[in-house]
């Protein structure tokens, strides 16, 4: 982060000045303890050896004046100072967080998991740059992984990537006990405020959506051993008046006529595409397959009766 | 326990980060910078050669400071907000969806907050000299692939906001074209002093759904998790629980509502019912049902 210092050009700056920003640079980095700081500073050539402790203190205690909170150093904080607020850190208003929220919630509506987790990383980033832990607090609530531990989502990821095969406890809704599940990791969904694994079940060889906020360990992950084919579910829909951001990634535009745009939609499995099609309402009607377009006229009319006054 | 009077300290290392501080806030001529700092002093300690001497032993510590036009730039911090290019674009896309949805107050606060990281971030700024004239022309590159504004900063103290098109040899000089006030010019890189990229602002109006009430029934209503703006008003659970959601953008509310099936009943406002009727009428006549 710092150069090492050049007794030849010492005398245009200041040194003390020097030791200040150096030791504000070196406690954003990392927690660190007195030897730690000592022995960088050291390194870097702006103190020597002989160099009294106390020169030290007194550049922590001008520091302190300046607006930066450091923890004492105890056996608490592993006999490290802490730096929890800094006069180059960002403050920010309530006001501020409220507005990121607004906006990041109309994101959300829109965005695949990877959207989110690019977001979560810059969000990250920030949160470590927050003067106070209230402001940290308020923008770790913004994000959707606030109800996820994140380490676990990033882990699946990777398990989605490499196909991997994971042995999981699982609370179904109704259950009184967790359920054991051998499943295939296929992709991670973020729909409806919630993310879901998509995935085959090695026990019976079927396609498996599983609620994150109900997984409740993973046991084990392997490598992929299983060979069996992938199902998944296809269909054609015409979908009128289309906009930019109404296809996802499973969606393809395979036709253009007068009444709208033909497009092949692959699920994981025949209930999602149910909902992906309803969801779209009187601006696509379904083309194939006749089975599924029975379904969804069954489905329809069944909505329909509800509103019978 | 000692008063903060009689705690030892280094004062020129406070008043280096008080001038880094001052540096962070805006770009200031060293007259400006003189000036703000013995504001707060009892008789005027800081001049000019007290702060250059501060200014360079931020610069020491690998803080970039260029002075262009007269002025001091902070360009890049060590220990600053390293945004990547995807955290720019994650940027833009906040700026962009909150033009689109949010009314002016929330903009406003979003923007602040935005300025705010975009002061401690390491900032697209070049000193345009003879040595730097490559760096300056990636960063101006850069600008045309991401679509992003540029400040031109002339010898002459003129600044000029324009569009970055391309880079060209005109008339045997390096140039950068550029779109301004609506006309393609050439502006020969020797005339300038520094380049400053900048974002991209976006105006539009903003979209706000009605308060609404739903009924969710049967599997849904013991799994449906509320969103924010939601809650639940009623429980007859397990016949059915009754949500009120407020403001949610209509043609959401109506697209995530639909996705439910039979298991949502939306119950008002009555205009938000008939429409939803209507949906599903014409939804019928596609599959040639009425």
């Amino acid at each position: 982060m710092f150069k090492t210092a050049d007794k030849t050009e010492l005398n245009q700056i200041s040194l003390t000045g020097l030791r200040a920003l150096v030791l504000i640079g070196l406690l954003i980095a990392k927690p660190r303890s007195f030897n730690e700081i000592r022995r960088a500073f050291i390194d870097l050539k702006i103190i020597d050896e002989k160099t009294s402790n106390d020169i030290l203190r007194i550049d922590l205690n001008t520091i302190k004046l300046m607006g930066c909170d450091i923890s004492r150093s105890s056996a608490k904080t592993d006999f490290r100072y802490i730096l929890t607020k800094h006069p180059f850190s960002i403050k920010t208003t309530k006001n501020e967080i409220s507005a990121l929220k607004k906006v990041y919630n109309h994101i959300k509506r829109k965005a695949d998991i990877y959207l989110l987790i690019e977001f979560e990383e810059f969000f990250r980033k920030i949160i470590n740059h927050l003067c106070d832990e209230e402001s940290k607090e308020a923008l770790i609530g913004v994000s959707i992984f606030k109800y996820y531990d994140y380490d676990t989502i990033k882990m699946l990821v990777e398990d989605c990537k490499l196909r991997n095969t994971l042995d999981l406890t699982y609370q179904k809704p109704n259950a009184k006990s967790e359920c054991r599940y051998q499943v295939i990791a296929q992709e991670l969904v973020y729909s409806n405020d919630k993310i879901y694994l998509h995935g085959q079940n090695v026990d019976n060889e079927r396609p498996i959506v599983l609620n994150l906020r109900r997984l409740k360990n993973i046991l084990a992950r392997r490598k992929q051993e299983h060979n069996f084919e992938i199902k998944s579910f296809k269909i054609t829909f015409l979908l009128k008046n289309i906009n930019k951001d109404d296809l996802t990634i499973n969606e393809d535009v395979i036709d253009k006529t007068d009444e709208g745009y033909i497009i092949e939609g692959t699920y994981h499995n025949e209930f999602l595409a149910i909902q992906r099609v309803l969801s779209f309402g009187a601006r696509c009607i379904v083309l194939s397959p006749t089975e599924f377009r029975n379904t969804i006229v069954e489905k329809i009319k069944e909505m329909r009766k509800i509103y019978e006054d | 326990m000692k008063t903060n009077e009689l705690v030892k300290r280094n004062i020129s290392g406070m008043q280096v980060i008080k001038t880094l501080q001052l540096l962070l806030e805006d770009d200031y001529t060293m007259a400006q910078l003189i000036e703000k700092l013995n504001a707060n002093e009892k008789e005027s300690i800081f001049n000019n050669s007290v702060v250059s001497k501060y200014i360079n032993t931020c610069r020491y510590c690998g803080i970039d400071i260029p002075k262009i036009q007269n002025k001091y730039f902070v360009a890049k911090l060590p220990f600053g907000l390293n945004l990547s290019k995807r955290d720019i674009e994650l940027i833009e896309k906040l700026q962009m969806t909150a033009v689109e949805k949010l009314t002016n107050k929330p903009i406003k606060e979003l923007n602040s907050f935005l300025n705010k990281i975009n002061k401690f971030s390491n900032k697209n700024i070049i000193k345009v000299e003879k040595d730097t004239l490559d760096l300056t022309k990636e960063y101006f590159y850069n600008a045309i692939e991401e679509e992003r504004e540029v400040l031109l900063l002339f010898r002459t103290k003129e600044m000029v906001k324009c569009k970055p098109l391309d880079f060209v040899v005109h008339k045997g000089k390096n140039c950068f074209k550029v779109l301004y006030d609506n006309k393609v010019k050439n502006v020969i890189i020797d005339r300038l002093v520094g380049l400053k990229i900048l974002g991209k602002y976006f105006k539009a109006e903003a979209e706000q759904g009605l308060t609404s009430k739903f009924k969710v029934t049967g599997a849904l209503a013991e799994r449906y998790s509320m969103r924010e703006h939601e809650e639940q008003t009623e429980n007859k659970f397990p016949e059915y629980i009754l949500i009120t959601n407020h403001g949610e953008a209509k043609d959401e509310l109506f697209s995530r509502l639909l996705r439910y099936g039979k298991h949502c009943e939306v119950t008002s406002p009555q205009s938000y019912r008939y429409e939803m009727k209507s949906i599903l009428d014409e939804m019928l006549v596609n599959y040639g049902e009425k």
